[in-house]
């Protein structure tokens, strides 16, 4: 008897025949009428079991997985456990108090506020008001939810919510957990935590009961599972081989789910295996910051007391979420394109008439079941085109569609100047556009989609350019998207020519005028490389050409159409394409001789290529400063105890430190062997300082710090280190962040003002328009905060301006010298710091009363970066006209 | 089987709390209308039937007095009933989300009906007073009672529709229109002396009508019911608030099915 006591107690869950029957009325009664009128009719009902017979016992201490598709009972079981239904028959025992978390969801009423809904809830889950109160601000740390605390749930995102159920339901303390797809919604990091979460459950000795039909989390965290099918256990067991089993069943859910790990892991960069050690470093980094808010920077925590800085914070969030999710919003864009493209057609004829050079232009078409009516459309496109000097070369791959064949028959002896070839078996894309390739005649190639449009001036566009310089081997220009209704979406408009960018991903695209003898030279399209083939193209057309023959024309001169499965409508639906792209790019390393290799990106669609550090040259970190310990205590100490890349020497520079706490802690540093001190006695000027300590350098390469920046990762400084090796390269730059995750410098764009940077706050986890935060690119110049260049360079161009330019610019004017003497700049988001720079800047219309001395300098400095750099600036070769100069968002200039 | 909540009372007053703040968020004069709107609505029945209908007269100089009283104890009522018998429908993700006993759901809005007659209580003190009037101690005594009676009946009456709402959203309305009947058929705009005797005793058969007649005769007239009127009223209302007890527990059980 006592052992069978003891064995009950060891369970936390027994379950014994249950069933549950619902009833699924024909009309259901809902009002009093139709339950006063089927009292007269026969009630007609049918029912169904969503739980049949259905036993099984959870132990304590257990993490127990519940697997099943949709419909197979799993939430009803989960909502009989939890008590919300009842049971028709069976018998249930629970040992414990439940702590549910049903549907992604505990109850919160929308109206409330997070506060009241975290009275009410935990409440309900049987806290007390006291232990509310005293638990309070850790459901909310958990939650992150801080600041959004006091609004109402309704505003909050299906994310934020979660978060909190989340937070809330873990703090009841109960002994048994009951979770329903927990980990389906919610970010990287938030899972991470939920994880670790569960598995101090699992420590305390409490159950978990995990339901979801996402197989690897059960497969990774559950000791025991069971597979729910139809309202039966189809399997009851070890995870392992309930998963095992349930895979089996179904390959076609495997697949999905697979995918979407494939997916997650992708998007998030993150290892699941390094998860507890990433929290550990976010730990960390957290309580660094934390340190240097309350050391530093009185003036933030001040205007962080403040309603309006909450709320312009919270504006800010909510404006950078909406801004990632649709760049441009499409009325501006309407607006845009009724300003730029009212075209005189008459005048245009007539110019096209005076040009001297015509040439034929190629469009290069292969056609593949493509809908008749999107054919009809694209060959209308070219049909119409305003310059006349062209040929269309239609190669039809074996399409199997007869209303395809049907429509290209149709246009066969429409115009002499198409050529339509019928293929007899399927080939591929690349050897299809080859066999096109074949019959063309033009002098330039220009590729288009059997599905896409162009615009009615492209070829005019790009002949006026060919007019001008007739040795230009290579046109690319921008381009936007159609919608299945024809309305035009998405633009995108390009930077120009930027090598780096364009091995970061594919961003020359449509529509690209290429010079046929270069094309027939490199042999065309190569096979092997379907869904990028035109990627490998451009990057071994640009190895026979060089960047002056290369040009960009700032016009929408292409609209690819959004149909379902082309890579228009969605990154996703061509994930061979990625693999295709990685290998041109891989063989694109070794021909040129470069040592290293490509990975995927930050996002789908996007590359890194690592180059291997050549030998192990030594980097000079130069870092000027004026006490403050704290700020550099914690600069420097992130730079020794993170940075991966070992051969650095760190050279402080002291100008003119007043307070004893700084002088004990340089003594500290004199025992380190790669800390070098100088001190500079004369009033601060940033130039100056700069360019005192590097007389004192001997090493090949100088990184420019600031004494308020901190290390994050290991690899910042290879990261920037294997691009300044490059012979082409003058300086790089480094994603920088402000102190709460925002984004402090992402490259600089010219014509903002004088010099901006561009994305300023937004989200970490932003891409950016065109995904410019998360890729390696060329920008006209990078920050000084951090900055390496080259000793060499340095010295060639004179350093930091230290006359004119003592305190701001300095930095984009050097990198300005660089690009004047043709040496590239390049901005790489693998190299992340914190620039604790205070958030708010702009404040030079104040000064003009507060400090009038400074604000003659920095008066001074503006005219003088103006009138130095007028041409430059007016035109940045690297941010499109077509991009507004008033805000820093790349958004639709309207002018 | 599945253990229970314990901290009953505690639940239920957070619930009674969230309600209360659900109510009067968002508008401007907050929990003022607490007080306002009974005073409003006074306002404009004492000047309809004290003025025009001429009910304040020298035999009954406490017309406004009489007005007010039962004016609170009606609109306790109806607001009473009509929050308990949505409950369950505007909670409907505490039902369905997560295991709390349906009970206190039900308890806790109309516990909010109950705050809202206790604040009200004071204005009515504060009526007494500028009317000069001293209610006798017995008076007061039964007036509480006689209010207590009247809160179970709201619960009894909620637990019964409650479930039943969850089913039949028609209820809201059917109970809107009985409502102003009711309104009219128990002696609140008018002393139930008007009326022929025999009208009287159908009347009083209503326990409303009972409850808010002989709360407002103890109260100014000093005037009771015997002895055996009162016990009947309050043995079957305690009858029927445990019946309805059992009603609820049986009917609540498929109410996360439907809701």
């Amino acid at each position: 008897m006592s052992k069978e006591n003891e064995q009950k107690n060891k369970n936390a869950i027994c379950v014994k025949n249950i069933s549950k029957e619902f009833i699924i009325p024909h009309e259901r009664v809902n009002t009093l009428k139709s339950a006063f009128i089927n009292l007269f009719n026969k009630k007609t009902y049918d029912s169904f079991y969503a739980l049949k017979d259905v036993s099984f016992e959870v132990k304590k201490g257990e993490f127990f997985g519940i697997l099943g598709r949709n419909g197979s009972g799993k939430s009803t079981l989960l909502k009989i456990l939890a008590g919300v239904y009842s049971l028709d028959n069976g018998f249930l025992e629970i040992n414990g108090l439940v702590s549910p978390f049903l549907e992604l969801g505990i109850g919160f009423n929308p109206e409330l506020s997070g506060r009241d809904n975290i009275y009410l809830n935990a409440t309900v889950l049987g806290l007390c008001k006291k232990e509310i109160d005293e638990k309070f601000d850790s459901i909310v740390a958990f939650s992150e939810l801080e600041r959004f605390i006091d609004q109402k749930i309704k505003k909050y995102s299906s994310g934020m919510q979660v978060r909190l159920a989340f937070s809330v339901a873990i703090h009841a303390n109960r002994e048994i957990l009951l979770m329903d797809e927990v980990l389906a919604v919610g970010d990287a990091n938030f899972q991470i935590k939920c994880i670790n979460e569960f598995e101090k459950y699992k420590a305390s000795g409490k159950t978990v009961i995990l339901v979801s039909h996402d197989i690897a989390s059960i497969e990774r965290y559950c000791d025991r599972a069971m597979i729910l099918e139809n309202g039966e256990i189809k399997k009851i067991g070890v995870a392992k081989e309930v998963v095992d089993e349930y895979k089996k069943i179904n390959s076609l859910v495997q697949e999905v789910v697979i995918d979407k790990i494939i997916d997650t892991n992708l998007n998030s960069n993150i290892d699941h295996l390094k998860l507890n050690e990433l929290l550990k470093i976010k730990e960390q980094e957290n309580k660094n910051l934390h340190k240097i808010i309350n050391s530093k920077n009185q003036e933030i925590a001040f205007m962080k007391a403040s309603k309006f800085w909450k709320m312009k914070e919270i504006y800010e969030k909510l404006k950078s979420i909406f801004r990632s999710k649709k760049n441009i919003s499409n009325k501006d864009y309407d607006i845009w394109i009724y300003n730029n493209e009212n075209l005189n057609i008459s005048e245009i004829k007539k110019e096209i008439n005076n040009l001297n050079y015509r040439p034929k232009i190629s469009i290069i078409t292969p056609v593949y079941n493509v809908e008749p009516r999107w054919l009809d459309k694209c060959i209308n496109s070219v049909l119409n085109q305003y310059y006349e000097n062209w040929e269309l070369c239609l190669y039809d791959d074996a399409s199997t569609n007869k209303d395809t064949l049907k429509c290209l028959k149709k246009w066969e002896d429409f115009d002499p100047r198409i050529k339509i070839l019928f293929g007899k078996e399927n080939k591929n894309i690349s050897l299809a556009s080859n066999e096109a390739l074949k019959i063309a005649t033009g002098e330039f190639i220009a590729l288009l989609d059997n599905d896409d449009e162009l615009s009615l001036n492209a070829f005019y566009e790009n002949i006026k350019v060919l007019n001008i310089n007739k040795d230009i081997d290579f046109i690319y220009s921008d381009e936007d998207k159609l919608e299945l209704n024809g309305k035009r979406s998405d633009p995108f408009f390009k930077p120009d020519w930027s090598i780096d960018l364009l091995l970061s991903e594919m961003y020359t695209c449509h529509l690209s005028l290429y010079r046929k003898s270069i094309i027939d030279n490199i042999g065309g399209f190569r096979k092997g490389f379907e869904g990028s083939q035109d990627y490998d193209l451009v990057l071994r057309f640009i190895e026979k050409t060089n960047s002056s023959k290369i040009f960009h024309i700032s016009k929408i001169l292409y609209h690819w159409r959004k149909v379902v499965g082309s890579t228009a409508g969605s990154i996703n639906a061509k994930s061979y394409a990625n693999e295709a792209a990685k290998k041109a790019l891989n063989e694109y390393f070794e021909r040129n001789n470069i040592r290293g290799d490509f990975s995927y990106g930050k996002f789908k669609g996007s590359y890194r290529g690592k180059r291997e550090i050549l030998g192990n040259p030594k980097v000079s970190i130069i870092i000027p400063f004026r006490d403050e310990v704290q700020v550099l205590k914690n600069c420097v100490s992130s730079i020794l105890e993170i940075t991966s890349y070992k051969n650095y020497e760190v050279i402080l520079v002291d100008n003119n430190s007043k307070e004893k706490e700084t002088s004990s802690y340089l003594e500290s540093l004199n025992k380190i062997e790669n800390i070098n001190i100088l001190k500079y006695e004369k009033e601060f000027n940033f130039s100056a300082i700069n360019n005192f300590a590097v007389n004192f350098v001997k090493s090949e390469y100088i990184l420019f710090l600031n004494n308020d920046t901190e290390v994050i990762e290991g690899e910042w400084l290879s990261s920037m280190l294997e691009h300044i090796q490059r012979k082409e390269v003058g300086a790089v730059g480094a994603k920088l962040l402000y102190f709460n995750d925002t984004i402090q410098h992402a490259g600089v764009v010219l014509g903002l003002g004088i010099a901006s940077h561009p994305f300023k706050k937004y989200n970490l986890n932003s891409h950016g328009y065109a995904g410019f935060l998360d890729v390696i690119r060329n920008y006209s110049a990078v920050t000084g905060a951090c900055l390496l260049t080259k000793k060499s360079l340095f010295l060639e161009v004179g350093g930091f301006d230290e006359v004119n330019l003592p305190i701001a610019y300095n930095d984009v004017d050097f990198c300005l010298k660089l690009r004047q003497k043709n040496y590239l700049i390049v901005y790489t988001p693998y190299s992340i710091l914190y620039h604790y720079e205070s958030l708010s800047r702009g404040f030079d219309e104040d000064l003009k009363f507060k400090n009038p001395e400074k604000y003659k300098r920095v008066l001074f400095e503006r005219n003088y970066m103006e009138n130095k750099w007028k041409e430059v600036i007016e035109k940045d070769t690297y941010y499109n006209i077509n991009l507004t100069k008033e805000r820093e968002d790349f958004s639709i200039n309207l002018k | 089987m599945i253990k229970k909540h314990e901290n009953y009372r505690e639940l239920v007053l957070r619930l009674a709390k969230t309600d209360f703040k659900l109510r009067y968020h968002g508008s401007t004069l907050g929990y003022v209308w607490v007080i306002l709107k009974p005073l409003l609505m006074f306002s404009v029945l004492n000047f309809v039937f004290s003025n025009i209908f001429g009910m304040r007269n020298s035999t009954n100089p406490y017309y406004p007095l009489e007005l007010m009283t039962a004016l609170l104890m009606f609109q306790f009522f109806a607001e009473g009933t009509m929050a308990g018998m949505m409950s369950l429908v505007l909670k409907a993700q505490l039902v369905t989300k997560t295991y709390v006993p349906r009970w206190t759901i039900v308890l806790g809005s109309t516990i909010n009906s109950l705050f809202v007659f206790g604040m009200n209580l004071i204005v009515l003190t504060f009526f007494f007073f500028i009317y000069d009037k001293m209610p006798s101690f017995l008076g007061i005594i039964m007036f509480l009672i006689y209010s207590i009676l009247l809160y179970l009946l709201i619960v009894a009456f909620s637990f019964v529709t409650a479930p039943l709402f969850v089913r039949f959203r028609d209820l809201s309305n059917i109970w809107e229109v009985l409502l102003s009947i009711l309104m009219y058929a128990s002696p609140i705009v008018y002393p139930l002396s008007i009326m022929p005797i025999y009208a009287q005793k159908i009347l009083l058969l209503n326990p409303l009508a009972f409850i808010i007649h002989f709360s407002k005769q103890g109260l100014i007239s000093n005037n009771f019911t015997g002895f055996y009127n009162f016990s009947i009223l309050f043995f079957s209302i305690v009858f029927v608030f445990i019946l309805s007890f059992f009603i609820f527990k049986k009917y609540e059980k498929k109410v996360a099915e439907i809701i």
